[in-house]
């Protein structure tokens, strides 16, 4: 094609285009952060080296994960790296996704446009085409698709308009330079095809190729060639089989991350069908027509974004005119695909779109469209693109010139409109969310970068915390000018070093964490430092990051908990057990705090003192069970033998305890549209049946939505008062039958509404009783139904007192509705409760009967009541022992439990008398309304609506978090009072204000003697608790009686069950080890003098892939261990060309537990010949790898495993990365086959034939 | 049980020729219905509170039938969806994101989905 004047105004927009990111960010700076960190611009070797290359997660506690999909990108980018700096990489690849974007699309447009043989000016044509290329760029979709913190599919913005260019191109000429090509660039650009990128993919591609399918077939009438498209679909497998073959290994392993993300229910629809219903009300058709954000405000020109729907709807108007008879077809079939596309990226085409939508949730792995209009935005912007190019190139048949070249003027400016933050490098340079202004795009301070060399050159293995701690797992790093990075650790991503950079990251034990910080449990917190390996504390003492430029986001959670600003985490880093002369300073921001020695765990260890018991993570951090140096605690179904240490923790079974979150309180205030008297009211009613239908099987689920349905008709009620008509014929209403829906009159009466409110709460009383479940669950659930019927009380109280009707109809509603509750009160029946005796339930395994020795959690009220306390275990009644010593427990008389066939719950009730804790009852006026004559009649004066007056009581030792049981009898003369419960709460920035929270608001009426009874959970934030009374009646002066007020701390003292186990158990000589990282996913353990059973502990997180192997037995399989080794063998002898193995070094470089354990001089090898040793070789005690201390790895190992040996070499490993040498060898080798190809099949035979 | 009787004009007629008297009083007022199935579209986008499928797939159903009825062309269905536009643009002007905008938009979604069908067959 030769090249004319007119391509150059193309040819000027691209490279502009090209050109303008590198104006984005000044030298130096760079855009980080953010979930997929972008530090690979900073440093693509070191995360390559750190993260992407092995499957394993390389922060936290760890675990297994595939990112290895992006080695191929890793390599362009350390190509990159070599003539740019990180800054300039960053604008490079910007520039790149802008000028690559924009000529792709120009190209798409511009062929689909050529082929319809319009008549059009060839300058004309080339400003379509350019426009529609621009159209792509700065739709808003793309402008707003995160260009501040972009994660690794980003590039997306490129690759979809490219790959669909190339594939367009090939499939017209049949020329294989373009399809090889597109499969080169998959290899490249793989993470777009990878687990990861599976929403975008499957967003674009195959709507994508069925539309050039369609469009080569039928349109261009060309043929389609089968058997080349198949032979390259097996080539794509083979380059990106070093990331897919993982996942379709793993596909039907239960439990496995792809096995979990397709088929888990709680995946599909916790994490997808919910999540898409919680969003999708709020995505709007409208705004994708005009091409407008979805979740941005759009500014004040917005309208002109009117434009784009009205030239596609004029394209297709004036389509197939007189001037282009014959043509005209490629704009129906992209309007098809656009349709297509508008339905996935909106959702909400009429409510049975909606539906169909919901049910394509079923379908395994379509929740990874929850977050919809972000992942159908890329597809749907580039179909908009093509629709509207060909639709400007048919306007351009109709308009005359002027007004021709005066729309695509108009379009421009809106474009230029749209995108203008994004050209002016605004979007780039954002601020971060809720910060003070605090800058994204950062320069990296030099004295931070000394740090991180400092962390990567740590000889040992050991973990970092890092402090301050934020919420998500992100750290937080202030740049040197200003800015701050939010993102994955830079220890983790960078050092390769494993770090807990927030509350996320310190999962199983994040609550544990903060619970303990904040009440000051320093002795857990301690342990938990040597249960999670942890060896530094990096303390980050910048005001910048911590203080109040973010007063939120991202510390918002965890500043509940943890020291409020950098003045107070100084005096908390001055708590905790740190080496303090050991610290390493980094300026005056950055310290390194190593933790005293006889606190450090090493990463590996061995142990004779196993614990197996109910709760291991609990019992690991906080048990009272003798020496807890080093020992292992695992589950207790994990016991084999007779004479293991079996702890038995009761569960609690007291219904009580099942509401600890409040949810009893829950008030729920549904939105009500549909008013009684609608035609489409009954559907209201029908609908809500079949949403308790599906929500049958979930019986809490069914329970929260049975109360929101009949909360609803006391909404129905409030928002109506006034027209709902008053039938007084209450006992002949009866719901009309579905079919009788010509009676839907008969829906509009108070009657009707509290009929059908009783005949809801009746059913949900009688299935909460029949739900099969235990009789606590029961127990609560009554309390919760019990809760919200006294809400629903007070509501009503309020509509009908505050209506405008009659005297007479007002008392004939409040006669109504309080006959209506005194009948749900009786039926449902609840019992008062008592904090008296505590219920647990004792879960025995099979083949564990014996004596047990019985304890309890030591509690001031226990110690002060000793003589009153005592426990009945299934009939048998025991006592507490005379107490020695200042233990944490409590021990009682001993029990013993007869031999079971099967594992069996024994019930167990402690008695502990409760405690009142309004030593005096003191009432205070609140405002001057009210007096308490003496401790038993309250008199108070009622001002209607004043809810600030009547009295109050605050309550003495009320503690944050802990639960309260008021009660107290009362008398009231049938005047109506208010009864409420409310506490003071830091709230606000930085958590330093004080704001008042009410729990609960109860009507108090009785003639005669009543007992109240409430129970409420105090916040974690609560100060101070308060309980109040306030007149109700129309009187101006009431009295009420008041007597036995008590409030209640309720307790759950754990209860431990510990079996007597005799001479069984004697502590055996530990073998010493010495245990080399050669990777994150191997280490080397030499054992030495191991001739008893021991446990090996792997403080990581459990995962059944890490194996033990002995390297000089083979595996029992005999096939498998040829084949295993036969490839082995062959890896070794091909890597000993490349590199050699490194000597094996026992340098001792730390010592643990008086020289038990050693560590060796830790390295990150990748590769070398050493790496197939383990090649099939035998896996020892794999059927004695448990979870050891709530998240780690332990394996029991006895002799027998290595044929009695007492001295051995055994390789730790993480089977998974055995998969990625292979199959990167299959990638990289297909790589170099189709180079090949592509130079003999287009250079060398070419060169020959000329 | 009282059953239920035609007018005494159409009793005189046949089924079948009663079929063919309304299939001709249709074809004979076309603008009539046209203009009442459009106005009625324009009311479930402006008169009604909330959305509703009934009327909207009805309505849908309806303008289908009159494409067969009148052999009405693709062109008309998107002159309808050019009214339509209008009314969005207008809606989005006075309202920004109300709900009567969203239903114009999904009642142009239908009438480019029909237009496009149409404009194929053609």
């Amino acid at each position: 094609m030769k090249i004319k004047s007119y391509h150059l105004l193309s040819f000027v927009v691209g490279v502009v285009l090209f050109i303008i990111p590198f104006f984005w960010l000044k030298p130096g700076e760079m855009n980080l952060g953010g979930d997929s960190s972008r530090l690979y611009f900073y440093d693509p070797f070191s995360y390559l080296h750190a993260q992407t290359l092995y499957s394993v997660i390389s922060s936290g506690t760890g675990g297994s994960a595939i990112s290895y999909y992006a080695v191929p990108y890793m390599m362009l980018l350390l190509f990159v790296r070599i003539f740019l700096s990180p800054t300039f990489t960053i604008s490079f690849f910007h520039g790149l996704i802008l000028s690559i974007g924009f000529f792709s699309c120009y190209f798409i447009v511009k062929e689909l446009i050529s082929a319809e043989r319009f008549r059009l000016r060839k300058f004309l044509l080339e400003c379509i085409c350019v426009l529609a290329g621009l159209f792509y760029l700065f739709s808003p979709a793309m402008v707003y698709s995160g260009w501040d913190r972009a994660i690794l599919s980003h590039i997306q913005i490129f690759i979809n308009p490219l790959m669909f260019f190339l594939m367009l191109r090939y499939l017209l000429t049949h020329d294989k330079r373009y399809l090889l090509t597109v499969l080169l660039l998959t290899f490249v650009f793989s993470l777009n095809f990878s687990f990861v990128g599976a929403p975008s993919f499957f967003a674009f591609y195959p709507f994508s190729l069925l539309f050039l399918i369609l469009y080569v077939r039928f349109i261009r009438k060309k043929k389609i060639p089968v058997k080349d498209l198949l032979m390259s679909a097996a080539i794509f497998f083979l380059l990106q089989s070093f990331h897919i073959m993982p996942h379709i290994l793993n596909l039907f392993a239960s439990g496995s991350d792809i096995n979990t993300a397709l088929f888990s229910d709680k995946t599909k629809f916790v994490r997808g069908l919910y999540y898409f219903s919680a969003t999708a009300p709020n995505i709007k058709v409208s705004l994708s027509f005009f091409n407008l954000p979805q979740v941005h405000d759009f500014g004040l020109f917005s309208f002109a974004s009117f434009i784009f729907p009205l030239t596609i709807v004029l394209g297709f108007l004036w389509n197939k005119s007189k001037i282009q008879p014959l043509y005209g077809k490629s704009i129906l079939l992209t309007g098809i695909f656009f349709l297509i596309v508008l339905f996935f990226v909106s959702a909400n085409v009429t409510a049975l779109g909606l539906t169909f939508y919901k049910s394509l949730f079923y379908i395994p792995g379509f929740q990874m469209f929850r977050n919809f209009y972000g992942q159908w935005a890329f597809a749907y912007v580039f179909f908009y693109t093509l629709i509207f190019g060909q639709a400007l190139a048919i306007l351009a048949t109709q308009l005359r010139k002027k007004y021709m070249y005066l729309t695509i003027g108009f379009v421009s400016l809106v474009l230029l409109v749209n995108s203008w933050r994004l050209l002016n490098g605004s979007i780039v340079n954002s601020v971060h969310f809720q910060s003070k202004g605090i800058k994204q795009s950062i320069r990296i301070d030099p004295i931070y970068e000394k740090a991180l060399h400092f962390v990567e050159s740590l000889p040992v293995d050991g973990k970092i915390l890092t402090l301050p701690l934020p919420g998500p797992g992100y750290q937080v790093i202030a740049g040197k000018d200003g800015g701050a990075y939010i993102g994955p650790s830079t220890f983790s991503y960078l050092a390769g070093r494993s770090d807990f950079t927030g509350y996320d990251g310190l999962n199983p034990y994040g609550d544990f964490f903060l619970q303990s910080v904040r009440d000051k449990k320093y002795p857990s917190l301690f342990r938990l430092f040597s249960l999670l390996n942890i060896r530094y504390i990096f303390y980050n003492s910048d005001p910048y990051i911590y203080d109040e430029n973010f007063p939120s986001y991202p510390y918002d959670y965890v500043r509940k908990f943890l020291p409020k600003d950098q003045k107070e985490y100084k005096d908390f880093i001055n708590t905790l057990p740190l080496e303090k002369d050991k610290k390493i300073d980094f300026g005056d921001k950055y310290h390194f705090y190593p933790i005293k020695e006889e606190l450090v765990f090493p990463h590996i260890y061995t142990t004779t003192k196993t614990v197996y018991t109910t709760d291991p993570l609990a019992f690991s951090l906080g048990s009272s069970f003798g020496d807890q140096q080093h020992n292992a605690i695992f589950y207790f179904k994990n016991s084999k033998n007779k004479t293991d240490n079996l702890v038995l923790e009761l569960q609690t079974a007291t219904p009580l305890f099942l509401l600890k979150n409040n949810s009893h309180l829950h008030r729920h205030e549904p939105f009500i549209t549909v008013k009684l008297d609608s035609i489409s009211y009954p559907f209201v009613l029908l609908r809500e049946k079949f949403e308790l239908w599906r929500a049958k099987k979930n019986h809490d689920r069914y329970i929260d939505f049975s109360l929101f349905y009949i909360a609803k008709r006391v909404y129905e009620l409030a928002s109506w008062s006034e027209k709902i008509p008053i039938s007084k014929h209450e006992q002949q209403w009866q719901e009309p039958k579905l079919w009788e829906f010509y009676k839907w009159k008969k829906y509009n009466s108070w009657e009707a509404s509290i009929s059908r409110y009783k005949y809801a709460v009746i059913q949900l009383i009688q299935w909460t009783k029949n739900a099969g479940e235990s009789k606590a669950w029961v127990e609560a659930n009554k309390i919760k139904i019990n809760e919200q019927l006294l809400q629903h009380q007070i509501k009503f109280m309020k509509i009908i007192k505050s209506s405008n009707r009659s005297e007479q109809d007002r008392a004939y509603l409040l006669s109504l509705v309080n006959k209506t509750l005194t009948q749900l009160f009786t039926i449902l029946g609840l019992n008062s409760y008592d904090t008296y005796f505590l219920q647990y339930d004792l879960l025995v395994p099979k083949g564990k009967s014996g004596e047990y020795e019985v304890y309890v959690e030591k509690d001031n009220n226990i110690v002060k009541q000793m003589q009153q306390v005592f426990m009945d275990v299934n009939g048998k009644i025991i006592k507490p022992l005379k107490q020695n010593g200042n233990n944490d427990l409590i021990q009682f008389n001993n029990v013993a439990i007869d031999n079971f066939k099967k594992e069996k719950t024994i019930n167990v009730t402690l008695h502990i008398p409760p405690e009142n804790l309004l030593k005096n009852i003191a009432w205070e006026n609140s405002g001057d309304t009210s007096t308490a004559t003496n401790a038993g009649i309250l008199k108070i004066n009622n001002v209607l609506g004043d809810n600030s007056g009547g009295l109050v009581q605050q309550i003495d030792g009320w503690k944050p978090n802990k639960q309260y049981l008021i009660s107290f009898d009362y008398q009231t003369f049938g005047d109506d009072f208010i009864f409420k419960v409310f506490d003071k709460q830091l709230k606000g920035p930085l958590e330093k204000q004080i704001n008042g929270n009410e729990y609960l608001e109860k009507n108090l009426n009785a003639e005669t003697w009543k007992t109240n009874q409430s129970i409420v959970s105090a916040d974690i934030k609560s100060l101070a608790g308060f309980i109040q009374i306030l007149g109700n009646s129309e009187k101006t002066k009431s009295e009420l009686l008041i007597k036995n007020l008590s409030v209640v701390e309720i307790q759950y003292p754990k209860v431990f069950f510990k079996k007597i186990i005799g001479l069984g158990q004697k502590e055996a000589a530990l073998p010493h080890i010495l245990f080399t990282k050669i990777n994150p996913t191997k280490y080397r353990i030499e054992v030495r003098g191991a001739s008893n059973p021991y446990t090996l502990v792997f403080l990581e997180q459990f995962n059944g892939n890490w194996v033990l192997q002995d390297v000089t037995k083979n595996t029992k399989n005999i096939y498998h261990s040829f084949i295993s080794r036969l490839l082995g063998n062959i890896g070794r002898i091909m890597v000993n060309v490349l590199v050699k193995d490194k000597p094996i070094e026992n340098n001792i470089v730390a010592s643990y537990f008086n020289g038990e354990v050693n560590e060796g001089f830790h390295r990150n090898t990748f590769l070398e010949p050493r790496t197939f040793e383990t090649w099939g070789k035998e896996a020892i005690a794999r059927g004695r790898h448990f979870q050891v201390n709530g998240y780690a790895n332990g394996w029991n190992i006895e002799p027998k495993d290595m044929n009695g040996k007492t001295n051995y070499t055994l390789i730790l490993e993480m089977t998974a990365q055995k998969q990625v040498y292979p199959l990167l060898f299959i990638s990289f080798l297909t790589v170099i086959f189709i180079l090949l190809y592509f130079f003999i099949r287009f250079f060398w035979v070419n060169e020959k034939a000329n | 049980m009282i059953a239920l009787r035609a007018p005494s004009f159409f009793r005189s007629l046949s089924q079948q020729k009663y079929f063919i008297f309304f299939l001709g009083f249709l074809r004979k007022y076309r603008l009539v219905v046209l203009t009442v199935l459009f106005l009625n579209m324009l009311a479930d986008i402006l008169f009604f509170v909330d959305a509703s499928d009934i009327r909207v797939y009805g309505l849908t159903a309806l303008y289908i039938v009159a494409i067969f009825l009148y052999r009405l062309k693709s062109t008309a269905t998107f002159r309808l969806a050019l009214v339509l536009t209008g009314v969005m643009f207008l809606e989005f002007v006075f309202t920004r994101t109300s709900e009567r905008i969203e239903r114009a938009a999904i009642w142009l979604f239908f009438f480019l989905m029909i237009g496009i069908i149409q404009q194929f067959r053609e």
